[in-house]
């Protein structure tokens, strides 16, 4: 696929924590590789694996320039697109983030991005894993 | 008037996305062209937010833009995409609806033509009603006759069947001339050489390509790059410019498609040289925007080197304008 490389970005992997310092969660960016922008209702499923543990659907939520939202409300949004070479913010809630007292420096982070779109038949489908630095 | 040149900005997409480019990057890149048209493509360089419903501030700013380097718009290539809505269609208004506040965005922004979706060219009563919206908005609709389609294919056909049932000035062709290739792209015959594809057997299917006698290749003996080489010469097309000719009233817009124009300023596979004469003999005197598509041949396994999309255009608008002169 042609934009592939440029799915799973370098920067912007890391824990994310609460007021207290705890940990809620982990974030990256991302870029859809379909060849154009996508209206939010065509994301049928994101698939996150960090070093091949996979997080649960109601874990996900995708910040765009319209806003953070889960998967599911994102099936009710036709009219609010993620731009072409936009880059969103994917967040996972997992208590444990990417996993306390893991300090590899570099983790496998695995994505899938399924979209419903109307001329193939099978929809579109992307996935990259790729050795991604963990910032903290 | 004389043929003029623009630039369709999916040319410069993947600098786009790489954000080495933003719309002002490339409308000055256009202007020192010498351009004097842009082409936008639906989902790349947006003008601005939630498309179709985009605000009259983002609208002037665009325009404003355009007036700064004096370009103008000309054809916007829509996808509209039919189903927004999980578990179902679209229903006839809904489609309809979703054509006409497409027509009136890009009346409103200055555009001429709207390149269409098949789907939509094809679906007649729906193709009807859109026809009697674009003479409101003044907008025409391009049926873009893009491989493997040729100009005398049943589409082709059929289209101007309906452009003269209608007595319509608001429907018409778009060749992309990538229907012209007389050559197979030379960059994907250099990755199947480096995949291990022979060069003899690449030889005989550049040999059939050119012989139009691909249909009785034995393929049995082909390893999987020469099969990929013969997939893609099966998937191009070297039609008679002269077929241009008796459709000539129909041809409202172009599409420069390209691949390679080398360091030399030849195109190596595209027969622009056979072309544009033809393209004066007929007078047309629309647009021919280029539409450079050589990315994905660069993408050449783990080390892929990026496309030089904005020298790629500035070579081919030094070749056409030569051709031109």
């Amino acid at each position: 696929m042609l934009l592939e490389k440029y799915m799973l970005c370098d920067e912007g992997f890391h824990n994310l924590f609460d007021e207290h310092g705890e940990t809620r969660g982990f974030q990256f960016l991302m870029r859809s590789t379909y060849y154009r922008s996508v209206r939010l209702s065509l994301i049928e499923g994101l698939t996150v694996k960090v070093d091949g543990k996979e997080y649960r659907r109601e874990q996900i939520r995708l910040t765009t320039r319209e806003g953070t939202f889960s998967l599911d409300e994102m099936t009710t949004m036709p009219e609010l697109y993620w731009e072409f070479g936009e880059k969103a913010v994917v967040t996972v809630l997992e208590q444990d983030g990417l996993g306390r007292g893991n300090n590899e420096p570099y983790r496998k982070l695995d994505v899938t991005l399924n979209l419903r779109v109307s001329y193939a038949f099978k929809g579109f489908s992307a996935s990259v894993c790729k050795l991604v630095r963990q910032e903290c | 008037m004389a043929i003029r040149l623009g630039v369709s900005l999916y040319s410069y997409r993947e600098a786009w996305y790489r954000e080495e480019l933003d719309m002002r990057g490339c409308i000055r890149e256009l202007a020192s062209l010498g351009a004097t048209g842009v082409e936008l493509f639906a989902g790349y360089q947006n003008i601005g937010h939630n498309h179709p419903d985009l605000s009259d501030w983002e609208i002037a700013r665009f325009r404003d833009l355009l007036e700064e380097f004096g370009i103008e718009p000309v054809c916007f290539d829509s996808m509209f995409g039919w189903s927004p809505h999980r578990g179902r269609e679209l229903t006839y208004a809904e489609a309809r609806m979703m054509v006409e506040k497409e027509l009136k965005l890009l009346s409103r922004i200055g555009f001429r033509f709207l390149r269409m979706p098949y789907y939509l060219a094809f679906q007649r009563p729906l193709m009807a009603d859109c026809l009697s919206m674009a003479e409101y908005y003044g907008v025409t609709f391009g049926l873009e006759v893009h491989a493997p389609m040729t100009m005398r294919c049943d589409r082709v056909t059929s289209f101007v069947e309906l452009i003269e049932a209608k007595k319509t000035r608001f429907a018409t062709l778009i060749p992309d001339l990538g229907i012209y290739s007389n050559r197979l792209i030379l960059r994907l015959r250099e990755n199947a050489l480096r995949e291990g594809a022979r060069e003899e057997c690449l030889r005989e299917i550049d040999e059939a390509y050119a012989a139009k006698t691909l249909s009785v290749l034995d393929e049995a003996k082909l390893s999987e790059p020469e099969k990929a080489y013969l997939k893609h010469a099966r998937s191009q097309v070297m039609d008679d410019p002269e077929l241009l000719v008796p459709l000539a009233p129909y041809i409202g817009h172009i599409h420069a498609k390209f691949n390679e124009v080398n360091a030399g300023g030849r195109d190596t596979n595209i027969a622009y040289e056979r072309i544009i004469p033809v393209l004066q003999r007929i007078g047309y005197d629309g647009y021919l925007c280029s539409e450079y598509e050589g990315q994905a041949y660069y993408q050449y396994g783990k080390y892929g080197t990026y496309a030089p999309e904005v020298e790629q255009v500035r070579r081919q608008h030094a070749l056409l304008r030569s051709l031109l002169q």
